[in-house]
């Protein structure tokens, strides 16, 4: 096992409160209703599954922080149900997935609020990859307690109904009159919103009934909106999955789907399940819990988690409602029924996908899954392969002009932030002589961490809603409103096609997002490099001292280049609470094996304890590209020589604090 | 009819077309992003895939500035297609809902 559920908590369209969620499945309601709390006159579509308490026209007021409000009534739930109050809240963290937040602030800044009305002081992350948010979230909570970062880690999301995003689905034309109807007719969506949060420990300190077992990320690399038909993308999560948890696809029972109801979504997911699933997929179980919540966007993926856990407390599974004949390409047994299916089902698999081409699976266990052993993780070494920077931060590094492939990123139609991004990116694969071909695409990841989407962006679509009415906004800048946009344009352009995934946690964004990377490099088997980094469009304020550009840094579990018969490695990696930089410090020391005594350079906060260690500082930076710039002045300076050993750190206010060791190896001759 | 009428309808017919050719090109440009200069956008490439580039999203886009810059509504998904497929037909699109004129 490698994470016990030790508490649950959920505000859906069936109202607050796990009881709540099960008295409305149980009696088959439909969550979904006509939307009171904004006009929708304009749309033909008036229908969402919202949350009922807060349907009303008082509610739509963007001061009203509708989003912290639904989060802090899930989390505070399972809190409770884990009884975290009795765990010191620097050992607790919190992992917030969300798609669009609460709109105007940065993303970051809505997790911290949550961590301080919750006393949950350990690293908070926001992770926001569209549709797949929470479920990349729950991921990453598995990842921190193996890393140590927390002994408990509060983990899901929130995302709120606005009439934005309820033009944007309209414009796209994706949206359903009626209910959806997830593998059935009618086609078309309905969205919904909600929170949902779990507290998983590895040493669970009360009962607990169910196991998160592993997850898995891919990118579609295809399109922006649009899932790869193939589905080929979807099943590379699910794989990634499984083999996460140890398990193989047989062990699978019960497969809670992402299932929109849309035209392209629904068979992409089916021929993704049929490819991962075998001959079993016709026999097994697959429905989608949209058709009675609405799809929830960011939070989505931990609803139906969490819908499902409590359909197996009462030895069911969750139905498919409004099913009135299959489409083509649907699971044979979509569970299609107003209410649950008794069912003895213990290992579920839940998927979720999203804009931008992120996919994430989740594998979770029952009894069976929490008494088993997890499986055994043997940690592979990481090497800095190479970086690239765009913008101030290139004349920064001093690093030579020759772009080299990245003159060919083809600037057609990306706004400043993906440009950026994807020029650091490529800047780095040509930095360590790699180009992806075949295979090995799909073997190498992206993981970036930013703050806001593009100013650019954002003005235009503004400009469009100005210009033209909300009804007839722009589509391609609606697509951009989710933060990992730039992301997933990136591993398109760049054929990323692993592991992906966009966080968040203010300045130490860049470093967090290495970080994290480095985890899933050294522990899993589904990806070999990993391009992280950091990137930020300029916007001046708040911040003068935020620069636009991005830096990115290729890291690799083959041996990178160094120092002449040297090569650098990423030796140790550590994430820690807001307030607990030296203990960051002092983890990822451990992590290397490596003694403070031995470091040569400091870059980054400086380290009280380390005041003799010659301290460089990013001087007048600030923003999640700039993090990335203490990385790849470390690195630089260990390919020059200048030093052998180095630590990189940084914090953020109220978001974490990250440190990361770096040391040249010589090289090995017999290779 | 004499020639020189011929020729004053030709022309008239030419700077029609020249006119609608630059409204689309910067709907193109400005809505789209296509960051080209506006000759680099040759009337007769492609506009999705290996010519401009664009995608299902974009078309959405353009079917939005058909309707708010021509008041042209088109929802049959063959004429579109058809219509969509370099910035000459998009005009001809243009001219044939705008009628003789």
């Amino acid at each position: 096992m490698r994470a016990a559920v030790t508490g649950m908590g959920a505000v859906t369209a069936y109202g607050r409160g796990l009881a709540r969620l099960w008295d409305g499945m149980a009696a088959g309601e439909q969550g979904i209703r006509t939307i009171e709390r904004f006009s929708t006159a304009e749309f033909d579509v008036r229908i969402a599954g919202v949350v009922p308490d807060r349907n009303a026209p008082a509610w739509d007021d963007p001061g009203a922080s509708l989003c912290i409000e639904l989060a802090l009534g899930a989390a505070r739930e399972a809190y409770a149900n884990a009884r975290l109050a009795d765990l010191p809240p620097a050992r607790i963290a919190l992992v917030v997935g969300t798609s669009l937040g609460d709109y105007e602030r940065p993303m970051h800044e809505v997790t911290e609020q949550i961590g301080d009305a919750l006393g949950a002081h350990g690293p908070r992350i926001t992770v926001s990859t569209a549709c797949t948010s929470s479920t990349n979230a729950l991921g990453f909570a598995l990842d921190l307690l193996e890393q140590g970062a927390a002994d408990a880690v509060i983990a899901g999301g929130a995302d709120v109904l606005t009439p934005l995003v309820l033009a944007g689905f309209h414009r796209l034309g994706v949206l359903s009159r009626t209910p959806c109807a997830p593998f059935s007719s009618p086609a078309g969506t309905s969205l919904g919103e909600g929170a949902g949060f779990v507290v998983v420990e590895r040493r669970p300190r009360g009962p607990a009934r169910y196991a998160v077992l592993g997850y898995g990320l891919s990118a579609d690399a295809y399109h922006e909106t649009g899932p790869d038909p193939s589905g080929v993308g979807v099943a590379r999560a699910m794989r990634g999955a499984l083999a996460h948890a140890g398990l193989a696809a047989d062990a699978i029972d019960y497969v809670n789907a992402h299932g929109t109801g849309t035209v392209a979504g629904d068979p992409a997911e089916w021929r993704a399940l049929r490819s991962v699933l075998g001959a079993r997929a016709d026999k097994v179980p697959v429905s989608s819990s949209k058709s009675f919540l609405g799809h929830a966007q960011g939070a989505a993926g931990v609803l139906e988690l969490i819908a499902t856990l409590v359909a197996l407390d009462h030895g069911t599974i969750p139905p498919t409602r409004n099913f009135a004949g299959a489409r083509p390409n649907s699971p044979p047994d979509p569970v299609a029924s107003e209410v649950p299916r008794a069912s003895t089902a213990q290992t579920v698999l839940c998927n979720s996908s999203g804009f931008g081409g992120a996919n994430c699976a989740i594998v979770v266990g029952g009894r069976a899954a929490l008494e088993a052993d997890a499986p055994a993780v043997a940690r592979r070494a990481i090497y800095v392969g190479g970086i690239g920077a765009v913008g101030p931060h290139r004349a920064c590094l001093a690093l030579e002009p020759g772009p080299g492939r990245a003159a060919t990123v083809d600037p057609r139609g990306l706004d400043a932030m993906t440009r950026d991004l994807t020029t650091a990116a490529a800047l780095a694969l040509d930095d360590a002589g790699l180009r992806l071909r075949g295979a090995m695409q799909e073997r190498s990841g992206l993981v970036v961490g930013t703050t806001r989407v593009s100013k650019e962006s954002s003005d235009l679509l503004r400009q469009s809603i100005d210009e033209r009415g909300l009804r007839q906004l722009s589509a391609p800048m609606f697509s951009r409103m989710v933060l990992n946009a730039p992301v997933g344009a990136c591993a398109k352009a760049l054929a990323l096609k692993g592991p992906l995934s966009t966080v968040s946690a203010g300045d130490v964004s860049g470093l967090t997002a290495i970080a994290l990377a480095a985890h899933l490099l050294a522990t899993r088997g589904d990806v070999d490099r990993i391009v992280a980094g950091g990137v930020e469009e300029d916007r001046r304020a708040p911040d003068p001292r935020t620069i636009e550009g991005a830096v990115a840094t290729l890291l690799t579990t083959e041996p990178g280049r160094g120092v002449p018969g040297a090569r650098i490695r990423l030796a140790g990696v550590s994430l820690a609470g807001p307030a607990e930089l030296a203990a960051a410090c002092e983890a990822a020391l451990a992590s290397a094996g490596v003694a403070a005594t031995q470091l040569d350079l400091v870059v980054g906060a400086p380290v009280a304890a380390l005041a003799h260690v010659t301290t460089l500082r990013p001087e007048h930076r600030a923003g999640a590209a700039a993090s990335v710039l203490g990385f790849a002045m470390a690195v630089g300076a260990l390919r020059r020589g200048e030093a052998r050993c180095a630590l990189v750190s940084g914090e953020a206010s109220a978001s974490a604090s990250c440190a990361l060791v770096l040391v040249i190896e010589p090289g090995d001759t017999h290779e | 009819m004499s020639e020189t009428t011929d020729l004053a309808e030709m022309t008239r017919r030419v700077a029609q077309r020249e006119e609608l050719l630059g409204r689309l090109r910067k709907i193109l440009i400005e809505h789209l992003q296509l960051r080209r200069e506006v000759d680099e956008l040759d009337p007769d490439a492609p506009l999705f895939g290996s010519g401009f580039g664009l995608d299902s999203l974009d078309a959405v886009e353009l079917v939005v500035c058909l309707e708010t810059e021509f008041g042209l509504r088109v929802n049959d998904p063959t004429v579109l297609r058809q219509s969509f497929r370099s910035l000459n037909t998009m005009i001809d699109l243009v001219l044939g809902h705008a009628g003789p004129a």
